[in-house]
């Protein structure tokens, strides 16, 4: 079997080279941050090449047996309210990709947690609750972080919904066919909104109310943070 | 006030998209520039419609379907969005109705009826912005700009 990607480690004086294919070689400072460059590459190839699974940019949690995502990119807060909702008793299922099959289910892809931090590396969690069926996704919600932000629900309609999936799938332009039939089996039977956010901890409040149905829904605005 | 057209559009061919319907939208994806679209109900069933035939035909559809949008506003949307064939020779009169229909597409229209976005490539999918100094970088596959090193998570 022919290797699709290849790597080649080579160290020159305390630093480390990491050269994938033929592109010019990362220059990595610690053994962690060759492992992070490594890992992510090699995550990211799975990611677009994998015939039979569709892999999109979101955070992924089970509230109920049923599946919250929350695509964006890398830097838009995921990790923090997946780790936020974990916290609050939500079962784990992956803080990077959602990996759906063609039938618009979610398995669990359970790499450790990435907690950034201010400062230094990112710490690495696997929390003790952590999926393994493929489950139905219910809800998908494009989130905008503003800093003191009011709580805002607007709802989309399953085509927007179906764009936003679309907007964080890896392979959208390498298996077109078969990521629009993805994203199409989930927009279809679940709710997408997009949600203007404030904190994580007060925004993990409401998006637990908005899944149990507590919240009115179509818009919503909840009180501001001090009331 | 904007001018009636008589005849419509036709559409691009069926092999330069995929599309899916979801609900009582349908998505469409452009293969030559890796747009997707999302179309309204009534601008799903105007483009079906665009064949070059009569416009009337789309008017009474769209009546019998309940729709009230301006035939002109909607085919102004799916000609921005490169969703129909563009005329084989210079027609000014056809130029001048397009000029009008697209004025008439912010005026008629309550809401868009087209969604489009470029869909993103595999890197534009991984990561956030990414290479200049001091700027966040992925952790993916950290390309900072070639005097630059990734350092946590920062080009520096």
């Amino acid at each position: 079997m022919e290797p699709t990607r290849r790597y080649r480690l080579t160290f020159a004086g305390r630093e480390r080279l990491l050269a994938i294919d033929d592109e010019a070689p990362l220059v990595c400072r610690s053994i962690r941050e060759t492992q992070d460059a490594l890992e992510g590459d090699l995550a990211l190839h799975v990611a677009a090449t994998c015939p039979d699974r569709v892999f999109i940019h979101a955070g992924v949690v089970a509230i109920d047996g049923r599946a919250l995502l929350l695509p964006g990119r890398t830097f838009s807060g995921k990790s923090t309210l997946v780790a936020a909702l974990v916290a609050a008793g939500a079962t784990y299922y992956s803080d990077e990709y959602a990996v759906l099959d063609a039938a618009g289910r979610v398995a669990a892809y359970p790499r450790r947690m990435s907690l950034r931090r201010n400062t230094g590396a990112p710490r690495r969690v696997l929390p003790r609750r952590v999926g393994s069926a493929r489950i139905r996704v219910c809800w998908v919600l494009g989130s905008r972080y503003e800093s003191g932000a009011t709580f805002v629900v607007t709802p989309l309609t399953p085509g927007r919904t179906a764009l936003l999936l679309l907007d964080n799938a890896v392979a959208a332009r390498l298996a077109s066919s078969r990521v629009l039939a993805a994203v199409r089996a989930v927009a279809a039977t679940c709710q997408g909104a997009s949600v203007v956010r404030g904190e994580a901890r007060r925004t993990v409040e409401e998006l637990l109310h908005f899944c149990a149905g507590k919240a009115s829904y179509p818009p919503v605005r909840f009180a501001p943070e001090d009331g | 006030m904007s001018a009636q057209i008589v005849r419509l559009p036709v559409a691009r061919p069926a092999g330069d998209f995929i599309v899916e319907k979801v609900a009582d939208e349908v998505l469409v994806y452009d293969q030559r520039n890796h747009v997707a679209h999302c179309l309204s109900p009534v601008a799903a069933l105007v483009w079906s419609l665009c064949d070059g035939g009569k416009v009337d035909r789309v008017r009474a559809a769209l009546a019998d379907a309940g729709h009230k949008d301006s035939v002109e506003a909607v085919i102004a949307q799916l000609s921005s969005a490169g969703l129909l064939r563009a005329p084989e020779r210079v027609d000014h009169s056809r130029r001048r109705m397009l000029g009008t229909t697209a004025v008439a597409a912010g005026v008629v229209l309550a809401s868009p009826v087209i969604f489009s976005l470029v869909s993103p490539s595999v890197a534009q999918a991984a990561s956030a912005a990414c290479g200049a100094k001091t700027q966040i970088c992925c952790t993916t596959a950290p390309k900072c700009n070639i005097t630059l090193r990734c350092q946590s998570n920062k080009c520096l």
